[in-house]
């Protein structure tokens, strides 16, 4: 048989295939039903960290090793009404593939260890019920709800929170409704990042989430939403020790929020979204000591009772001013005050804005001191940041622990309050989007609203203040603020006609941010006092300069005013059939103020010390280049992607002499004096690359 | 778009007439049914915070010629959700590293009937939408829209690979490299022929739009083209537990339905039947017509939804030779829908020929089956390829 012959007969049967239908099986009843993954990651870069395969803000970020995790999934369909499922899984460890199988000493570390965990299991009912579509049992994301109230988990994994989720519908699936009871986390959730006081009288079983939720469909064009959430943090009663006649419990804290939402969208010129959040707070009198640096400086709530609400509006003009030309328009506000503790922590978008910059996110404290032996400086991602813009959550415990830098950082935007707009349109085959952004804060005050600092209630967790660059992302308080940000952003994307098309995509970003932080004359001496908390860490040069040269004496001098621009362009192309390869270039530049080389964080404690490494001075200009390379490849069954990075920059540092005042330098003149430390007068050089690559298979 | 269109309203065919005296105009839209995005009737979305009642819901669809193709355009009710700031299922990878035209939810199939004949050219889906064109709009070209259109192909031609492989290798025995090869270069040809994978996409608040080359549709846009468009929402990992690892059980790229409300896939609402097919939402411009047509199944004798075209009056169809052709009346059109002949059905125990005929030669070795019985069975399931 020639070639040619059977190359038409073979593609007759390939028309033959093409016209043969299938049906899908459904699962039989009792079929164990396996599947799994294995995800390989491995990572390079010049910092030599081996703290872990990824960042995390109290073991350490890493950026060396290699490893592999492996899970096992199994469902049942153990008959037409139930369902089981669960998940074994390994984690990364540390090992790096060195120990070589065997039990070397590191293994007692238990993020050295391998071992496999159920990570969860789950029961659902189907029981057919009119009133019940179904029941789940067992663990679960959670992300039924929304960010706001009880939001999608990722801790560890995706499904660490557990309870139990009743779901039904009405009028034609019109109505649907879902409850739900989640044990509340103990890990975090709830002052203190605890959900006891560490006492005897500790009790974790009765510590819950409520949630329910109504979405109404009234017509096709409109949905109406409420949803309501109660935690509840519950201790045995400390007066009652006797069990023979039952023990009360007192309640440690508990945490309410109402959520009213409702959506038009007819296809017409304007579509509507609204929400409307409504939280409250109580928290037993002697869980928090009430001190700014006290026992709950720590911690996902604020330290007293509050009560405050958050608003979102969206208005969606479609075509209204020009064929292919939309606007989005939102308005918001997140009062500071509210609360909500199992708000989502990450993977969500609250607003519209893309915020900030992900690569000036938290790279603390490369620029004064870049010292290998600080813990607290490796916990930072490092000097590359995160890729992309932040994300916005209403936590007050944004997380972005156990991430790799190609993902978007969160951040939280308690106290965000202003508007949005966000043109797009098409220019040729151009797409254009812009975003103008003006956000006032509801954390502007002074000591917090009281006669004093001292008398905060808020949290200020790692940070010292909450924004930009050296700022930290999940502390929007701080004792004395008075800040603005605006955001521009043009972005521009086009699939160029060379060869199997050429994604090109630029972007120009503008932040403006400035913080006017002390504005009343009569609080200096509050605001700047020395700073007695810190006295054990403070800079001994500093200190023993004279008075009047390490004195905060106007409002002026402590002001922050920061101008941010980025540059960036890619190109993607499809190299092959089975691989992809993007491009990317990025030039950042920050020309900071930060008061004056006398001007410290308010109320500042142990962070000072470079042993801490929280802290850095940063006044000067910022540069930033950064060229990756991302690579995906792709076969049917596995999925390979890289990115490798170069980040080569500078930081120029200046000083500024507060009112009166001098600059002063060390002895040989080569750095300057600051309560944060001696800082060098010279251009800071800073070099780095990292890689990430992986492979993941899904069987 | 900047049309004069001719438009398809819900229960009003007037297109034809506007048409008719808009000859020259140039392009067409068809509405369909809001709030329809329920497939069969028991469909219910994901239990995940990326989808909701109306994701899915196509409202509208059209098409506009270029000098070099075709742009088409979907519009959904709700605006399509970008990957931007979402991670994907496994590992903490960013979604709009694997789903880069701007959307990651759904797939979009758009099956043109091209010479308006009956039973000429294709009468499939592709793999995993269990149903099947009505054989008077049997298409000649399928528009996939999916959020990985290089993937998708790929994955698609190794379905078709492994198929034929398998069938080969069933009826000979065996499968040398020199056909294994003819097989691939054929299956290449022929997807490439019948399948195209629109990477030029725009994604607009609830609009897509993408784009298709005249290069693959053969020729250049007629308004009498009739369109079968289904959604399906779209599983952009390689979740092999989701869309199969054999040829028998392979969908595209796409998340099925099973009962309850499951995260990774589509649900059922209660009492919903669990064999209907996996599309959300089907063209239609006539109330309820969708849930009928996509409920008129049946997984014992294998007969598949059969899917009409759109619009339903703009059938012109050129006699082919031997073939007559009298377009009939909506009504009679949606009676012989509802009636369609049943295609030939799946082997009901969804394993392989293969499998299935070194399962009857252990049969047959241990006595099971007689040698008649033995023949008889042997040809039917080879009649099957």
């Amino acid at each position: 048989m020639s070639s040619r012959i059977r190359t038409s007969r073979i593609a007759a049967a390939v028309g033959s295939a093409l016209m043969l239908p299938s049906l899908g099986s459904a699962a039989e009843i009792g079929e164990m039903r396996w599947s799994g993954s294995v995800y390989a990651k491995f990572l390079d870069g010049n910092r030599r960290l081996e703290n872990g395969l990824y960042g995390n803000s109290e073991q350490g970020n890493g950026d060396q090793g290699q490893g592999i995790e492996f899970e096992l999934l199994f469902e049942n369909q153990v008959s037409k009404q139930v369902e089981i499922g669960g998940r074994l899984s390994s984690r990364f460890n540390k090992n790096y593939w060195s120990n070589f199988g065997g039990f070397g000493a590191q293994e007692e570390d238990e993020l050295s260890a391998q071992y496999m965990k159920m990570r969860g299991a789950w029961a659902r009912l189907t029981p057919g019920y009119e009133w019940l579509d179904s029941a789940h049992i067992g663990s679960h994301d959670f992300g039924l709800f929304d960010a706001f109230t009880m939001g999608k988990y990722r801790y560890i994994d995706r499904d660490n929170a557990s309870g139990i989720i009743l779901q039904g519908s009405a009028q034609d699936d019109k109505l649907r409704w879902d409850l739900a009871r989640q044990s509340l986390p103990r890990l975090f959730a709830g002052p203190r990042f605890r959900t006891d006081n560490g006492d005897s009288f500790a009790l974790q079983a009765q510590d819950s989430a409520w949630a329910g939720q109504i979405k109404y469909a009234y017509t096709p064009e409109m949905n109406l939403g409420v949803i309501l959430e109660h935690i509840s943090d519950n201790e045995v009663e400390s007066t009652e020790d006797d069990t023979r006649d039952g023990q009360s419990t007192s309640n440690r804290y508990n945490n309410t929020v109402l959520g009213l939402k409702g959506d038009y969208s007819a296809g017409g010129p304007v579509d509507v979204r609204a929400a409307v959040y409504r939280s409250e707070i109580n928290i037993r009198d002697n869980v928090c000591d009430g001190s700014l640096n006290g026992n709950c400086r720590f911690s996902p709530t604020v330290q007293d009772d509050a009560t405050d609400t958050a608003v979102t509006l969206d208005l969606d003009f479609n075509d209204t001013f020009a064929e292919g030309l939309t606007f989005n328009v939102q308005l918001f506000r997140i009062g500071a005050d509210f609360q909500s503790v199992l708000a989502t922590r990450r993977e969500a978008d609250v607003l519209r804005t893309e915020g900030r910059e992900g690569s000036w996110g938290w790279s603390r404290p490369d620029y004064n001191f870049g010292n290998r032996a600080n813990a607290n400086s490796q916990a930072g991602i490092g000097y590359g940041g995160w890729n992309g813009t932040a994300q916005q959550v209403v936590s007050l415990m944004a997380d972005n622990d156990f991430t790799d830098f190609d993902e978007t950082m969160a951040e939280s935007v308690i106290g965000w309050q202003g508007i949005t707009i966000v043109p797009k349109w098409m220019l040729g085959d151009w797409e254009w989007s812009a975003e103008y952004s003006y956000i006032d804060f509801d954390t502007n005050w002074q000591a917090c609203g009281k006669a004093t600092k001292a008398e905060c209630i808020y949290n200020r967790q790692d940070g010292i203040h909450s924004w930009g660059l050296g700022g930290d992302f999940r502390s929007p308080y701080a004792p004395y603020q008075e800040k603005t940000l605006q955001i521009f952003a043009l972005h521009a994307a086009k699939a160029l006609d060379i060869g199997t098309g050429l994604d090109v995509s630029a972007r120009f970003k503008y932040i403006h941010d400035e913080d006017d932080r002390l504005t009343d004359n009569s609080k200096l001496a509050d605001a700047y006092d020395g700073y007695p908390d810190a006295a054990f860490a403070l800079n001994l040069d500093w200190l023993a300069l004279p008075g009047a040269q390490t004195a905060v004496t106007s409002v002026k001098d402590d002001d922050r005013e920061a101008d941010y621009y980025t540059l960036g362009a890619s190109a993607g192309y499809q190299v092959t059939r089975d691989l992809y390869g993007r491009v990317v270039y990025e030039y950042q530049y920050v020309d900071l103020v930060d008061g004056t080389t006398n001007v410290a964080p308010v109320g500042m404690g142990f962070e000072v010390s470079n042993d801490f490494g929280y802290a850095e001075y940063l006044t000067g200009t910022h540069r930033k280049h950064k060229i990756a390379f991302q690579l995906s490849y792709f076969l049917s069954g596995v999925e390979i992607g890289a990115d490798i990075q170069w980040l080569i920059g500078t930081y120029d540092p200046e000083f500024r002499a507060g009112s009166g005042q001098t600059v002063q330098r060390t002895a040989d003149g080569s750095a300057v004096i600051t309560p944060l430390g001696n800082i060098e007068v010279d251009e800071v050089d800073l070099k780095h690359y990292r890689m990430k690559a992986f492979m993941k298979v899904k069987f | 778009m900047q049309l004069l269109r001719r438009v398809v309203r819900p229960g009003i065919f007037i297109g034809l007439l506007v048409c008719d005296v808009c000859l020259g105009a140039t392009g067409i839209e068809i509405e369909d049914v809001r709030g329809d995005d329920v497939g069969a009737g028991g469909i219910v979305y994901p239990d995940r915070d990326d989808f909701a009642p109306g994701d899915l819901d196509l409202v509208s669809f059209a098409a506009e010629p270029a000098t070099d193709g075709v742009w088409f355009e979907a519009s959904f009710a709700n605006p399509i959700r970008s990957p931007r700031g979402r991670v994907v299922g496994l590992g903490p990878e960013p979604v709009d590293r694997y789903a880069r035209l701007g959307f990651y939810t759904f797939n979009l199939d758009i099956y043109i009937d091209q010479d308006g004949i009956v039973g000429s050219g294709n009468t499939a889906t592709v793999p995993g939408r269990q149903a099947a064109v009505d054989t008077r709009y049997a298409w000649e070209k399928a528009v996939i829209l999916t959020p990985r259109p290089t993937e998708a192909r790929t994955l698609l031609e190794g379905y078709f690979e492994r198929t034929l492989e398998e069938q080969k290798r069933a009826v000979e025995g065996r499968v040398s490299a020199e056909e294994l090869a003819a097989i691939r270069a054929s299956v290449k040809a022929r997807v490439g022929d019948a399948f195209y994978f629109p990477s030029d996409v725009r994604v607009q608040k609830q609009t897509i739009r993408f784009f298709v080359p005249a290069s693959y549709l053969g020729a250049g846009f007629n308004e009498s083209w009739r369109y079968v468009v289904l959604v399906t929402g779209a599983e952009i990992e390689q979740n092999m537990h989701l869309i199969g690892k054999s040829s028998q059980g392979f969908t595209l790229m796409m998340m099925p339905v099973s009962v309850g409300r499951p995260r990774d896939r589509f649900g059922l609402q209660r009492d919903a039947d669990g064999g209907q097919p996996p599309i959300v939402d089907l063209l239609t411009p006539e109330p309820g017509l969708q849930q009928r047509i996509l409920s008129n199944y049946n997984i014992v004798t294998g007969q598949l939804a059969t899917l009409p075209g759109v619009p339903s009056k703009a059938i012109k169809p050129e006699p082919g030779p031997g073939r007559t052709f009298t377009p009939s009346p909506r009504e009679s059109d949606i009676d012989d829908l509802l009636n369609a002949s049943p295609v030939p059905a799946q082997q009901s125990s969804g394993r392989s020929i293969a499998e299935r005929l070194r399962n009857l030669n252990q049969l047959k070795n241990e006595g099971l089956v007689s040698d008649e019985e033995y023949k008889q069975l042997r040809e039917k399931i080879l009649s099957e390829i």
